[in-house]
Formats: C-alpha cells, structure tokens, sequence
C-alpha cells in the first residue's frame, strides 16, 4: 500500500517536472549512439534514433498520466451526472438512461475508440476525451445506486420538506454523499485509462509521434525488438508498475468502504 | 424457463435498435459527415469517389432516411462493400470470424478453468500463503498492458528461445502437413495469442470467483451445513461453489466485449487474420462499411453472450426459474 | 436434576476486542427441556454455537462435557477436526433462527434433509429418503414428497423451519440445539414449531436447549431455564419450584415479555 501510494506520487512528480527539463533532451537524436544498452549515461538506454530513452519515458509520464487523468475526469463527471439524474429522477428517464448505459456497455469499448478515432481522427484531447466518454458506464451505474439508496434518507426528505428544489437536492445532498465510492472508482478509472492509451498508442491510433507517450515509445521499441529489449520493456515496465499501484489504492479504497458499510 | 427466455428476447429489441442508432451516429461525427472525414484524412480521395460515397449512402437524403435504409440492409446483413478493395463487407468479415471466436472461445475455456479454480482456492484458504500468492499474481496479471506482455513473450520464445512461431496461424509449409502435424501446428500458433488474450480476463475473473465464493462462504446455510458434520469438501464445493458459481456466470457473459476489444491488439500483435486485425486495418483506411460492419457485429456478439450468461444463469438458479414461470 | 448430557464449565468467547461469553456455567439436563433465555447481547448464540465450535474467529476457552450414550465423557472443546465432524449433527445438531437463509438457496429441500443422515449413518438413499418422508410427516407436514422436492423459496418460513427440524433429527442425535427457532417466523407457526419441539422431546427422549429472548416463550415448555446476562448465566430457574426468580434481572426480563408478564409486579409510569 505504502509502496504503491509512494510509486504514483514518484511518477506524478516526474509528469509535471519531466516536461520541463528533459523535453529537448528527449527529443534530441544522435544516431552516433542509437541503440545503446542501458549505461550511466542513458539508464534506460537509446533508441533507434539515439534518443535517450529515460528522458522520452519521463516525458511520456505527463502525456500518459494526462491523458488518463483528463479521461478518469471526463468519465466520473460525466458519469456521475447521469446517475445521480437517473437515480432521483426515477420512471421513464431513469429507465431511457440505464437502456443507454446498456447500449453502451455492449460495444467492445476498443471497439468504439477505435471507430470514433477512425472518424474524428487521433490527438493527445481526443483520445483522452474519447476514452472518458466511452468509459464513465460503471461510474454512472455505481451513482444511481448509491442516490437511490440515499433518496429516502431523512436528511433527504426534511430537505425537501424545507421546500428545496431537485437541482439544489441532487448537488448539494445527493452527489456530496455518494462521492466515497466515485472516488474509488475513478482511481480505477485513471489506471484503465493508462492501459487503454497505452494500448491505443502501441497500435498507432493515440498520440501521434514524436510527442512521446508510454504507449507510442513501446510500438517505436517494437520494430527494434530483437536487438533492443530495453526499448519496449522500460516503458512496458512504466505502465504495469502505474497501473499496478493505481489498481493497488484503487481497491483498498473500495475494501475499506465496503468495511464501513458493514460495520454500519 | 421458456417465457423467461422469451422476455429477455423482446429486451433485445431496443438495445439492438440503440445499438444501430449509436453506430449510425458514430459515423456521423464528423462535421460535414463520412465523406469529408474521409476526405480530411485521405488526400488521396478524390472528387469522385467522394460523389460516389455520398452516393452510397445517400448522404443528401435526411438523416432519418438514411438511417432506415442503412437498418433495412442490415436486417439482410448487407453491410455494402469496402471501400478499399470493393469486396463484399460480409464476405470479409465471414473469412476473419472464425479464427477470431476461436480464439476467444479458447480464451473464454482458459478463463474458467483456471480463473475459477484459483480464484476459489483463493478464497478457501483465505489469509494463508497461497492466497496472498494468487490474490497478488492476479492483481499483476489483471494490471498487465497486454500488448506488453504478448512483445515481451515474442521476445523470449520466439526471438531469444525460438520455440514457438510468433505471427500468423499455421507455417507456410502447413499444406503439406499430415492431418495431425497441422493440428500440433495451429496449436503452437495460438498458444501464445490465446495466453495474451485471456490474461486479464482470467485474474479479473479469479478475483471475482474469491469475493464471491468469500461471500457464499459468510452466508447462515454454510453454517447450518458445518453444523450437520458433512466432510467440509461437501461444505466448500457443494454449499458454497455451487452459489458461489451464479454471479460467476453472468461476468462471463460481461466479459466478451474486452475479449473481442483485446482482439485488435493481440491479432495485430500476432499478425492474425481475425476480425480484430479487420477492424484495425479499416481504421487505418478509413473503410467505413467494414467499420460499421464490425462494430454492430461486435456489439451484436456481445448481447448474444450476456443473453446467454443470463439464460445459463437462470437456468442454473432455481429461484429464477420458478418465478418466471409462474 | 438428571445427569447433564452437556456440560459447559467456566466457558469464555472472545473475538477480537469483545468478551462475549465470561466464565458461562451451564448443565443442560439428559431428555430434558432447557431453556436459555438472556436479552439480545447477552452472549446466548454465541454460546450455542461455541458448544460444537461452529465460531469462526473466536477464541473459546473453557470445557464443554458431553455424556455419550455409553456414559463416557468427552471434552468437546479438546477434541479433534475429525473427530468433531463425526459428533456434529451425530450427536448434537442445530436448528437456526432464520429457516429461509439457514437453508441453502440453490440445493432441494430433501437434498438438505438427508444429508446428516448419509455422513452419520449407513442407511442407503432409498433409506434415508424413506426416514426423512417419516420425519416430514410426524413433523405434520402435510406433503413430505413435494416439500422434498421444493427449492427453500417454494416454501413458507414455518415449512422451511420443520425442513430444517428434519434435517437436524434425521441423524437421531441426542441433544438438539434449537437458536431462537421461532424468532424469524410468525406468531402462529412459531408457536407451532414449539409444540413440535417438546412433543419430539418426549417421542424421542432427546435433550433440547432451546435459546431464546423471551422468558414467557421458554416458560411454555422448559424444564430448566438459564437466564444469562452480560455472558454468564445468572440464574437457573427450575419448573419444579414454579421458575421463582430471585434475581432483579430475571425479574426485568419477565417483566419485558410481551406474551405474558408472570411475577405480577406493577410498571411504574
């Protein structure tokens, strides 16, 4: 726990600090020294280009990371706003709501990114903005339950027994209250977002090259696989050990808020 | 059980109907419709073949009309022909089926019959040392780039050990082979696609079966079952397993849209003619039919795996069974 | 009193941060009706279930005696894994409070039934099943055959509840531990499963300890009633001198009944 917790806070740090130091480093090529083996010099050794891998990797942090962040965001907002009007609104627009939700959920997400993408064309925001908007299901689900379950709770009722309005009940009493549990699912969110960048990316349809991602580094390291392990297994390592560590909070979050409840 | 089946049928009807209205509009995101997009994307379009798409679809009819014919040549599984090299799009996608749901059909088999397991020995010794061993693999395995692992297992067996072949799905000599020297062949091909394609969805699965044999194991009937003295492997396998296993079922059904997603990234991987790779390469091309094509293909063989978790499960629950029926 | 056919002496539960049961002594009397009545808390559950070590993640302490058909004596709480699945459900068997979850959702009735009788006894199926139908049936239950077909949401709380008696006689033990058996059901079938209790008592001559809140419910049929509070039992009471009660507890207790107050002490108020 420690560990994980102590890991993301590492890989924050360099996504914001990375950018601004080792931008020109990882960018700069110099083929006298392409495909160098991990060394003092370049600790995670160059690439077919002789860029220096270390620096790209950082770099790719704050691409990877934002682009996972704003993803998480965009699908917990978004989620959150469907379930919480689905959960107090109930009858016919809670139900055309949820019917969307399962609509959604029978698309192979990589699937429709890949569709949209194919359309609107690829970009560090899009896909960002792409993977929240086919993600943030399990959010709104989780939502929905939590306000119907909230929804005839005293403090709820006397609210609107004082006369106030849905708006005023659902943001100020409603969200507030089922938002432990968004928590949880959007550091979950933030480490599928990883993965799915990561794996759009590999493929060619995320961020476009140069500006280095985790996922982009990997599909240049490929193509050099058989003569440069250090080229896809650094960044490949990046992404497990994030991904991991998310998953890792992500679930004791969740473990000690079922606890809660049962100790209610 | 029949009208259960038949009501969840007619449950269907309009999440298909979303499900086309969703993939209609997806190819309508772009400003201006499908044929500027392509257009933007593909200098090479031409004023022609612009006209000729816009033709195709129809595209200076209203949106409402458009959208009714393209639905009333789905219903004939006409998905029209691709742009790229003028074939049939149902043709094509019925040479890259079989390999894909093949391999997702392995990959399902796999998934239950390790993921469970594991994830039930998990569960029965709950605290122990196994447990910590499998609760920590799965959360490794499930928090796997797939992508990562399928090149680091090109690396070590087919690059640095060459033992085992690393893309497409049978040798080039495959013609010649004896009836069991192709089977043994087409094995070593998709051992590795198979491995990279279930792993997510086999730690996901185990650590689903632990909470949920963990939660049959909490409940009064163990106890009352402890209590009457039968051989504990009664209590676990027959009392817990088998509640245990209801919730089970209907995830699996859940998990075939990340398997046949994942297909995109292991076949491109693996260089295997699949649906994935279609679908990909169609991206690449921008051929909006077999996009399409696939997408409700994908989202249809979804429903169909949620319709039958669904049935499984309520067959397999009396609760369910008797109370539709009546 | 007649020799006990279970014994606690100085029986502790503890979990984790709590003392549920503190130095509890108990007889419960051979062919006897016993009752152990306490307020809910007072530790009564968790100590019918410590007797055949059915708590998991407890520390129990102490010695629980049990005199076997022969006389010879054992200490439930020393013996083994093995040797203890062989006792329960032999020896002494449980009935719970809630029929519907006590039963497993997902498996027939008759299934549930038979099964102590398949681990503790030679008998065929054909057999077990032929004394289950006897059970269902001096149990008054109206069609053995279709209640051993049902899944346990086919059936009403009070049928679940004679199941579940079934289930735990089948093996013929010969002490039955009955845990708030009627609380779950309603006035009227709980009331029936009672009867049932002390007519099987004297048809089988088994020893019930019947756990329970309600001291006026325990007075019905008990030959002996333990009243417990904060995990010990206070006082025993005995049918022979009129269950007369000398300590205030019990006397609170009485008073709290709703079926029927029996010291008539005015309430205040």
């Amino acid at each position: 726990m420690r560990i994980s917790e102590g890991w993301l806070v590492v890989v924050g740090l360099a996504a914001c600090v990375a950018p601004l130091i080792l931008a020109g480093q990882a960018q700069s090529m110099d083929f006298t020294h392409a495909l160098e083996a991990p060394s003092p010099a370049h600790w995670f050794g160059t690439d077919s280009l002789g860029r220096d891998l270390f620096a790209r990797t950082l770099c790719g942090a704050s691409v990877s990371l934002g682009v996972s962040v704003v993803a998480a965001l965009f699908s917990v907002v978004f989620g959150t706003a469907l379930g919480a009007v689905a959960g107090y609104c109930g009858g016919w627009g809670d139900r055309l709501l949820m019917g969307f939700v399962d609509m959604m959920l029978c698309f192979p997400t990589f699937f429709l990114i890949l569709a949209v993408v194919a359309v609107v064309g690829s970009g560090a925001f899009v896909i960002a903005v792409v993977i929240g908007v086919t993600s943030w299901m399990g959010t709104a689900r989780l939502v929905r339950a939590e306000v119907l379950s909230l929804r005839e709770r005293e403090f709820v009722l006397a609210s609107r027994a004082l006369g106030a309005g849905g708006g005023w009940i659902v943001f100020r009493h409603l969200i507030p209250n089922a938002l432990a549990p968004v928590i949880a699912s959007a550091v979950l969110g933030v480490s599928a977002a990883i993965l799915t960048e990561g794996g759009l990316s590999f493929l060619g349809v995320g961020v476009p090259p140069p500006m280095p991602s985790w996922g982009n580094i990997l599909m240049e390291g490929k193509s050099t696989l058989g003569v440069a392990w250090w080229a896809s297994f650094f960044p490949g390592m990046m992404i497990f050990l994030t991904v991991l560590s998310a998953h890792a909070i992500g679930e004791n979050l969740d473990k000690r808020l079922k606890g809660e409840r049962t100790d209610a | 059980m029949k009208s259960y089946g038949w009501k969840r049928l007619l449950g269907l009807v309009p999440l298909f109907l979303g499900i086309t209205i969703l993939s209609f509009a997806v190819i309508h995101l772009a400003p201006g419709g499908p044929s500027d997009a392509k257009a933007a994307f593909n200098p090479k379009m031409t004023a022609q073949a612009r006209d000729r798409l816009r033709e195709i679809y129809g595209l200076d009819r209203p949106l409402l009309v458009q959208y009714a014919d393209w639905v009333r040549r789905l219903a004939r599984l006409d998905f029209g022909r691709s742009f790229v090299d003028g074939r049939d799009v149902r043709e094509k996608i019925a040479e890259a089926i079989p390999v894909t749901l093949l391999i997702n059909a392995l990959s399902l088999g796999l998934i239950f019959l390790v993921g469970i397991p594991l994830g039930v020995a998990g569960a029965v010794h709950e605290g122990r040392p196994l447990d910590r061993v499998i609760t920590a693999g799965t959360l490794a395995a499930f928090s796997m780039p797939a992508f990562w692992l399928a090149l680091l297992l090109i690396s070590v067996f087919g690059v640095h050990l060459r033992a085992l072949p690393v893309s497409g799905v049978h040798s080039l000599a495959y013609e010649e082979m004896t009836w069991a020297e192709k089977w043994v062949d087409v094995a070593r091909h998709l051992l590795l696609p198979v491995l990279v394609s279930s792993l997510t969805g086999l730690a996901g699965i185990s650590r689903f079966a632990r909470g949920s044999m963990l939660d049959a194991l909490r409940q009064n009937y163990i106890r009352t079952a402890r209590a009457k003295g039968i051989p504990e492997r009664r209590v676990l396998y027959r009392h817990a397993l088998g509640n245990a296993l209801l919730p089970i079922i209907t995830l699996m059904g859940l998990s075939v849209p990340g398997l046949l997603g994942g297909s995109v990234i292991f076949e491109t991987i693996f260089s295997i003619p699949g649906m994935g790779r279609l679908f990909f390469n169609s991206v690449f091309t921008r051929d909006y039919p077999v996009i399409m094509g696939v997408l409700v293909l994908g989202a249809f063989l979804t429903l169909l795996g949620n319709l039958l978790a669904d049935l499984g499960t309520a067959a397999a629950d009396p609760r369910t069974k008797t109370g539709l029926l009546s | 009193m007649p020799d006990p056919a279970l014994e606690l002496r100085n029986l502790s539960v503890r979990f984790s941060s709590t003392t549920a049961v503190d130095g509890l002594n108990f007889p419960v009397a051979e062919g006897a009706f016993t009752a152990l009545v306490g307020a809910s808390g007072s530790g009564k559950s968790v100590t019918a279930l410590a007797v055949c070590r059915l708590l998991r993640g407890a520390l129990v302490h102490g010695e629980v005696w049990y005199r076997g058909a022969d006389g010879r004596r054992t200490d439930l709480l020393k013996m083994d894994e093995s040797g203890l699945l062989a006792f329960r459900g032999k020896e002494i068997s449980y009935v719970f409070q809630d029929p519907v979850s006590s039963l497993n959702p997902v498996m027939r009735v008759g299934e549930q039934i038979l099964e102590a009788c398949l681990a503790h006894s030679a008998l065929s199926r054909a057999e077990a099943n032929r004394r289950a139908l006897d059970l269902l049936e001096s149990l008054r239950v109206r069609e053995p055959a279709r209640v051993c077909r049902a899944y346990p949401h086919e059936l009403s709380g009070g049928l679940c509840q004679r199941a579940m008696l079934a289930a735990a006689l089948i093996a013929r033990p010969r002490v039955l531990i009955a845990d708030e058996p009627t609380t779950a059901l309603d006035a009227l079938s709980g009331k029936e499963v009672l009867d049932l209790l002390a007519e099987i008592r004297e048809k089988e001559g088994l020893a019930i300890l019947f756990i329970t809140h309600d001291l006026a419910l325990a007075e019905r049929h008990a030959d002996f009633i333990g009243v417990m509070d904060a995990g010990r039992v206070i006082e025993v009471l005995e049918k022979g001198n009129g269950f007369a009660a000398n300590h205030p507890q019990t006397r609170r207790l009485f008073n709290a009944s709703l079926s029927k107050a029996v010291p008539k002490t005015p309430i205040e108020g």
